[in-house]
């Protein structure tokens, strides 16, 4: 109808100007994908000339030899005006319209245009994202928001991530954000059934991150409180793909990809290791004769002592490392459609991934299904729902991390050499079956390549994301919208300890099973009024209420004694061993309001209260409120500011709010006496285990966010800053009371943690011409976390030194490494004076510079450049201002005090022989020279952390709409895309990403995908 | 319309009732003021003060091997690099039970507070009443040896007094926080151990499992308890009523060995109970694997065991009359072994060699050897009839150097003769300080490994020699004495460290 119309009017116009026009010229309007563009308006500049593109985009036109120039528009591009010239043939590029002033964001329970928002809020949009081969999109927020530190806790696929928006203000309550999925709270517990034996999984893998259309970080207070006690870290909303009124839309996507390590540790072989542990064996035991340290090293070698220098000599090495890090692949496939009608319109996706981690067997499968539906029943009612369906299957390592012998991440690097990994026939060296001819030699003392085939340990997630909504107009302005939405989960383990392998063979094989469900049923009622009074007044209204109820359950159970290898099923094991339960349950109701105003958009008001009451507060204090208020003023709209319309948009921005953190345990205000594990002669026992608290209550955040948007040359220059200050206040934490009492702690809230900060984000069209675009995005976030109080007059809390006040979370407070005594080679230290000392106190303990939970300084830069239908991205991320050390180089450090294998930087830069200026101190057996403290006491396996990493780089190519449409396509994408393809750090570990302590984890991977996208 | 209205209006009528909403409670776990209301689970709570007792800080593994690493009966081999520190006497490593012992006490007070008005039979009530004495008793005795010196060696410019004695219960976060405990007197404590134990020896029962707290029990600690504060006629009467009754059996020089290889010691008066397999301590911290790395007795070519950290000395071997070629060459040798001559000292035949698995292949102590049906899982004997022969042996030589005269010492020569005979031994006469030497070495070759020997040297005065290789620790030396938590010290003017920390 509507194109019978246009074209209707197209012809009048036509009709009416035939006498005066003296040619035609012809063309084609692309846009910037070349994709055709139709229904766009051609109009000569200055006349009411002109016509639409059909929908192939080509159009016609008759002008006056008088026109200069044609004006292209269309909705959702940037307006276009080229000169005629000469030319009677054109091809046009559209780019997407920079409508950053009318583009909207979602602030929670509405939508606000983004230029009337007066709080601290970052948009990544879905295709900034788009492709990257990771599993959950939380991994790519990573330096793309300023202010949201992301880190990777492994390697995993599928893993779990570390999200911190504006630094960590809890020490004992969680410091995760809240993730709500289109009005679905997610309830981000990671479950890990199997511990640190089984793999990690990450609760935001059920959604397939090319669903998304937006993601919107709420950061400061304001912005979050109408999330009240669940918003104190934070909110991230994520909004997924609806369908659009039209004809259908299919796309297809698929990429392929391959992973590999970013490095591997140089280690010593056979015969560096004899000599380096011989040395150390002699160096504690001067006394004894040299040829007796030879026999006992060869001898915990397995090796004859008495081969000769050239026996040794000729001995082989074994590359463990190599064997257990490998290349892994990643393989994505989906599909989804789009469209509808005036009365429906839906989005529907499907998708299937599959990733093997560098490290056997681990790896990650997923599908989901995601439909959205949305259906007018009438004019002024509309039910809508989001349905997200997926499973998850992961296997896991030996173990996630720690120094498990049988794991391949821990063990592979600190194996002796001399261990061979195959037979000669090709079979497994060393399974217990033939320990007698096949002694391992060393501590680790397991095949752990035959533990990756022979051993299974998975585990599978099920989940439903959903939700119901109605909408209704009850008058003019006014609008109830309802949500009932539930995120379901069922995730199920499976580990199989293999009776061949060393910890299988004792008790004839281990299954342990282990299932967990988790319900969250969230249900909110929300009325919205807004109306505009005199054209200027614009005033908005919404006031709501809210239900949750989350809960979790869990059973499992392991038993023992399998007949064979072949029977891995818990059923057919012969001893039960343990059975396991848990519950546990929340909930909380709240009430909500929220009040905008604004005048002309030009001064900016917004008040925000909610009410919240949760089952885990203590009983004196079930209730809480959060108030927040902000105001704006765009001085943009002001003509004294703003004479020459230089600025685009110019906005100031001021906010205070209070949210809370109910991230506490969900029983934590009571007295409780547990029915656990103290079973004892066969009869149960209960335990008490914490003394109550009746006020026990949320953890309170009040934070002050000034901010500045601002936009000007057209804006091809636009960004933001906003600086805060935060203060996390009656922190959740177990004051210590003397252990005395039986108990060491109760739970209070005490204390207060201030989080300050400058977030800086500028966004630059460097290059904007017809066929060449190139654009920047830059973010930088500064953080500075200090502990301000404990309680009483309490400067250092008792039971963990590392919390001080003036300090930040996280400071490391220990003794400093003074180097070696050339003259000994024994390892020194600093006292408090700073004299060198070979027995550091507790006394002498410093607070380290740089000890800090999370990076001073965090950020990210995209650059994407665009010709024709070439693109190329590349993307840094970077992390400044921390030090930490890395669990696995440490044991690496040991450099033969232990007998396991050395990295050879350390053994070459160690103390051999008087006179010798190194850092590192000889080696020693036991680590620990007599009166001294062990080797690596105090800071001395602290380094700096920081990097700058080429997290992506993606160059792509859009085909030609015109050499598509015979076979039927409207576009076709291919990519190519690297990941972590070039890392600047000073770090001896793996890699400078992980949280935790980095021994035996996956690490991180390099990865390659190649992809092709089309649309039909 | 109409109906979204009154969808609108039931929902917001259905949230009214909210604080309801939010009244959730735990399943897997009940209030702490109203647990202790009914009789089982008053039963239960006394479980889990035994159960307790199974933790690695206490019986699981420190209160033997840690103690014996301290002390002079082995060598930490540094195969998993466990004990290594403990061995060297390195300032820190030492047992620290501190935290352990005083929430275990802690359900003790709170048991013995609720008894009063609780439900249950007077029987039932004096049978907690005992247990809870006595199990608290043994927890202060075994903190008071530990963190304070021993009545029979003071060093009193060392003695920063005995442990903080606390009976009342801690239930309630205001009453915990306003405590600043104070360390009572090495006396107070040991008058502590004896009123308490003096009371709750009628309330135990006379006979019945020993996993659990008996008369016989009772006075076998009284009878240590004497020991270390030199009350020898206590220690000599206590020993004599323990010896007397059928809870426990002395072992033979035939039945030795098999002994050990029972689930339940036959000679054991108190054990801890480790029943079923959930209850493992595990490869890395069991008593087992800690002394031994084998998986099956007298085959070091099988794998699956643990790792034989902690080994004896080949002086002890010597005394065990355990030998092979070479012996006083440290190390042993490694990949090939010479077999092992025993002599006719029954307790060297729990030592054989051990695996090359994790380095070099030593002697090792099978004396923990899953004999509750699985790998690492032990019952842990605290008192074994042979302790009372021996307390009362040197209680009794004690004895004849004041008032007891030649009686107590024949008395006391007659119990060690007693042990040597059932230990393959002939018997001995000797008399004066050889007798006392030989009572106090058979004291080391019946506990090594069972966690006596660091305490009796520490009650002897004596200096500890190390061999091979460690340097020694003198009598006199602060290490020891473990440092008290620096969190019990913190903002606690009543409390004071222990020298040197």
């Amino acid at each position: 109808m509507r194109k019978l119309l246009t074209l209707l009017i197209c012809s009048l116009l036509l009709v009416g100007n035939t006498w005066a026009q003296n040619r035609t010229i012809t063309g084609k309007v692309l846009d910037d994908k070349k994709a055709p563009v139709s229904n766009a308006s051609i109009i000569v500049k200055g006349t009411t000339n002109g016509t639409y593109t059909k929908e192939d985009g080509t159009f016609s036109i008759n002008i006056q030899s008088t026109a200069k120039t044609l004006v292209i528009s269309s909705v959702n591009f940037e307006s276009q005006e080229v000169s005629i010239g000469k030319n009677s043939s054109f091809n046009i590029s559209l780019y997407p319209a920079d409508n950053k002033l009318d583009e909207v964001v979602v602030v929670g329970y509405q939508v606000q245009k983004k230029r009337e928002v007066t709080a601290a809020i970052s948009k990544i949009s879905g295709d900034e994202i788009s492709n990257m081969p990771i599993q959950s999109f939380d991994r790519a927020m990573q330096g793309r928001a300023a202010g949201v530190a992301v880190q990777s806790n492994n390697g995993i696929p599928g893993g779990p991530v570390t999200v911190r928006i504006r630094g960590i203000g809890s020490i004992q309550a969680g410091n995760e954000p809240l993730y709500i999925v289109d009005g679905v709270q997610i309830n981000n517990s990671t479950v890990a059934l199997n511990g640190s034996t089984g793999t990690q999984t990450n609760p935001l893998n059920f959604l397939n991150p090319n669903d998304i259309e937006s993601i919107e970080i709420l950061k400061d207070a304001s912005a979050a409180a109408v999330y009240g006690a669940r918003a104190g870290n934070g909110v991230v909303l994520i909004t997924t793909k609806r369908g659009k009124m039209g004809k259908s839309n299919f796309t297809a996507n698929v990429y392929w990809g391959s992973m590999s390590t970013l490095k591997l540790f140089d280690v010593l072989n056979t015969q560096e290791y004899l000599t380096q542990r011989r040395a150390a064996l002699q160096n504690a035991n001067p006394l004894v004769a040299p040829a007796t340290i030879r026999a006992t090293a060869l001898g915990e070698m397995n090796l004859s002592s008495g081969l000769t220098d050239d026996q040794i000599a000729a001995l082989p090495s074994y590359d463990w490392q190599r064997e257990a890090f490998g290349t892994g692949n990643v393989f994505n496939a989906e599909m989804s459609m789009s469209g509808g009608s005036e009365k429906t319109t839906f989005y529907l996706s499907g998708s299937y991934n599959k990733t093997q981690a560098i490290v056997k067997p681990s790896d990650f499968q997923r599908g989901t299904v995601l439909m959205s539906l949305k259906h007018n029943v009438s004019k002024k009612l509309s039910v809508e729902t989001q349905l997200n369906v997926s499973t998850v299957r992961q296997e896991a390592t030996f173990s996630t991390d720690g120094s498990f012998l049988g794991s391949p991440t821990f063990s592979s690097s600190l194996m002796l050499p001399n261990n061979p990994i195959y037979n000669t026939n090709g079979s497994f060296y060393g399974l217990p079956s033939a320990s007698a001819t096949q002694p391992f030699a060393g501590i680790l003392n397991q095949n752990i390549i035959a533990n990756i085939y022979l051993n299974s340990n998975w585990q599978r997630t099920n989940q439903l994301v959903g939700n119901f909504k109605i909408n209704y107009e009850i008058a003019k302005g006014l609008r109830y919208a309802g949500t009932f939405g539930m995120d379901y989960r069922l995730g199920q383990s499976d580990r199989y300890t293999d009776p061949r392998t060393p910890d299988g063979v004792g008790v004839r094989g281990r299954s342990s099973v282990n299932s967990n469900w988790n319900t969250n049923f969230i249900t909110n009622h929300v009325l919205n009024y807004s109306t505009t009074l005199k054209d200027k007044h614009n005033l908005s209204a919404l006031a709501g209420l809210e239900y949750r109820k989350d809960e979790a359950e869990q059973i499992g159970l392991s038993g023992t004694g399998f007949a064979t290898p072949e029977f891995r099923t818990a059923n057919a094991a012969a001893t039960p061993e343990s059975i396991t339960g848990f519950w546990s349950g929340s909930a909380t109701f709240s009430t909500f309001a929220k009040f905008n105003y604004n005048y002309d958009a030009k001064y900016l008001f917004s008040a925000t209260v909610r009410r919240d009451g949760s089952s885990r507060f203590g009983e004196n204090n079930l209730f809480a409120t959060f108030p927040a208020f902000s105001v704006g003023w765009n001085l943009s709209k002001e003509s004294f500011i703003n004479k020459k319309n230089f600025f685009n948009n110019l906005v100031l921005r001021a906010s205070w709010g209070r949210t809370g953190n109910d991230q506490i345990g969900n029983f934590d205000s009571r007295g409780l006496y547990g029915g656990a594990s103290r079973i004892y002669n066969n009869g149960s026992a209960i335990t008490p285990s914490q003394l109550g608290n009746p006020d026990l209550r949320w953890e309170t955040r009040e934070e002050v966010n000034l901010g500045l948007d601002f936009a000007f040359f057209k804006n091809r220059i636009n960004g933001s800053i906003d600086v805060y200050d935060r203060r996390n206040k009656d922190l959740l934490l177990g004051r210590p009371i003397y252990s005395i009492n039986g108990f060491t702690s109760v739970t209070q809230n005490l204390g207060e943690v201030q989080n300050k900060g400058i977030e800086f984000a500028l966004n630059v069209d460097v290059v904007k011409t017809t066929n060449f675009r190139w654009q920047s995005r830059f973010n930088i976030a500064y953080v500075h976390n200090e502990l301000k109080r404990l309680y009483d007059t309490i400067k250092i809390l008792p039971a963990n030194n590392s919390l001080q006040v003036g300090a930040p979370l996280g400071a490391v407070f220990t003794q400093r490494y003074a180097g070696v005594n050339p003259a000994t080679g024994r390892p020194m230290w600093f006292d408090i004076n700073g004299n060198i000392t070979y027995l550091p106190v507790a006394a002498d303990r410093v607070l380290l510079n740089g000890s800090t939970v999370l990076p001073r300084y965090t950020g990210g830069w995209t650059n994407s450049f665009q010709y024709k239908g070439f693109e190329l991205e590349f993307f840094f991320q970077y992390e400044y201002g921390r030090i930490f050390s890395d669990g696995q180089v440490a044991f690496l450090s040991e450099i033969g005090g232990r007998s396991f294998n050395a990295l050879r930087t350390i053994v070459d830069n160690s103390w051999k022989k008087p006179g010798d200026m190194v850092p590192w101190a000889r080696p020693i057996n036991g680590n620990t020279e007599v009166r001294g403290a062990g080797r690596f006491g105090g800071d001395a396996n602290f380094r700096k952390m920081d990097y700058i990493r080429l997290k992506q780089l993606t160059f792509s190519y859009n085909l030609p709409a015109a050499n598509l449409k015979s076979f039927g396509l409207t576009s076709a994408r291919f990519y190519i895309q690297g990941i972590n393809l070039w890392t600047y750090a000073d770090w001896d570990g793996y890699d400078p990403e992980f949280t935790g302590t980095a021994t035996g984890t996956i690490p991180q991977s390099r990865n390659t995908t190649v992809g092709l996208q089309i649309g039909f | 319309m109409k109906k979204i209205l009154i969808l609108t209006t039931i929902i917001f009528i259905g949230f009214t009732s909210c604080k309801k909403q939010l009244d959730i409670d735990p399943r897997q776990s009940i209030d702490f003021n109203s647990a202790l209301s009914s009789v089982d689970a008053i039963n239960a709570a006394v479980n889990s003060v035994y159960g307790g007792l199974k933790s690695t800080a206490l019986y699981g593994r420190d209160l033997l091997a840690v103690s014996d690493a301290m002390a002079d009966v082995g060598f930490a081999n540094n195969k998993s690099g466990r004990l290594v520190g403990e061995n060297r006497n390195n300032l820190g490593a030492h047992l620290v039970l501190w935290g352990t012992a005083y929430s275990l006490i802690n359900e003790c007070n709170l048991i013995l507070a609720a008894i009063p008005t609780s439900p249950g039979t007077p029987a039932q009530k004096s049978s907690w009443e005992g247990q809870m004495r006595f199990l608290r008793a043994l927890l202060y005795f075994e903190l008071v040896k530990t963190y304070a010196y021993i009545p029979t060696a003071d060093i009193p410019a060392q003695n920063r007094g005995g442990v903080v004695i606390k009976t009342d219960p801690t239930n309630s976060a205001t009453n915990a926080a306003n405590y600043f405990p104070k360390r009572a007197t090495v006396a107070e404590c040991y008058n502590f151990l004896k009123t308490e134990l003096n009371a709750a020896i009628p309330l135990l029962p006379a006979s019945g499992s020993v996993a659990l707290a008996t008369q016989t029990a009772g006075r076998a600690l009284l009878s240590r308890v004497a020991l270390y504060n030199g009350d020898w006629s206590i220690a000599v009467t206590e020993s004599t009523a323990a010896l007397a009754t059928s809870v426990g059996a002395l072992t033979t020089a035939a039945t030795y060995v098999s002994g050990w290889r029972q689930s339940i010691h036959p000679e054991s008066i108190f054990e801890i109970r480790y029943a079923t397999v959930a209850e493992n301590v595990g490869v890395n911290t069991s008593l087992q694997t800690t002394y031994t790395g084998l998986a099956a007795i007298g085959s070091p070519t099988t794998t699956g065991g643990g790792f034989g950290d902690f080994v004896p000395t080949n002086t002890l071997l010597t005394e065990y009359q355990v030998s092979y070629p070479n012996i006083a060459t440290f190390p042993a040798p490694a990949a090939s072994f010479p077999s092992i001559t025993y002599g006719a000292d029954v307790r060297g035949q729990l030592f054989e060699w051990g695996t090359n698995f994790r380095g070099t292949r030593f002697v090792e102590c099978t004396k923990f050897f899953g004999k509750n049906g699985q790998i690492n899982l032990d019952n842990v004997p605290v008192f074994r009839k042979s302790e009372l022969l021996l307390n009362r042996a040197e209680a009794n030589y004690r004895l004849s150097l004041s008032t007891g005269g030649a009686t107590a010492e024949t008395a006391a020569l007659a119990d060690v003769n007693t042990l040597r005979s059932n230990r393959g031994l002939p018997a001995v006469t000797l008399t004066g300080t050889a007798l006392f030497d030989e009572i106090i070495q058979q004291r080391r070759l019946e506990f090594a490994f069972e966690g006596h020997r660091f305490f009796d040297l520490k009650r002897l005065g004596r200096d500890i020699i190390k061999t091979p290789l460690n340097s020694n620790l003198l009598a006199t030396d602060i290490r020891m004495l473990p440092a008290i938590p620096q969190g019990d010290i913190d903002g606690n003017p009543n409390m004071l460290q222990n020298q040197g920390y």
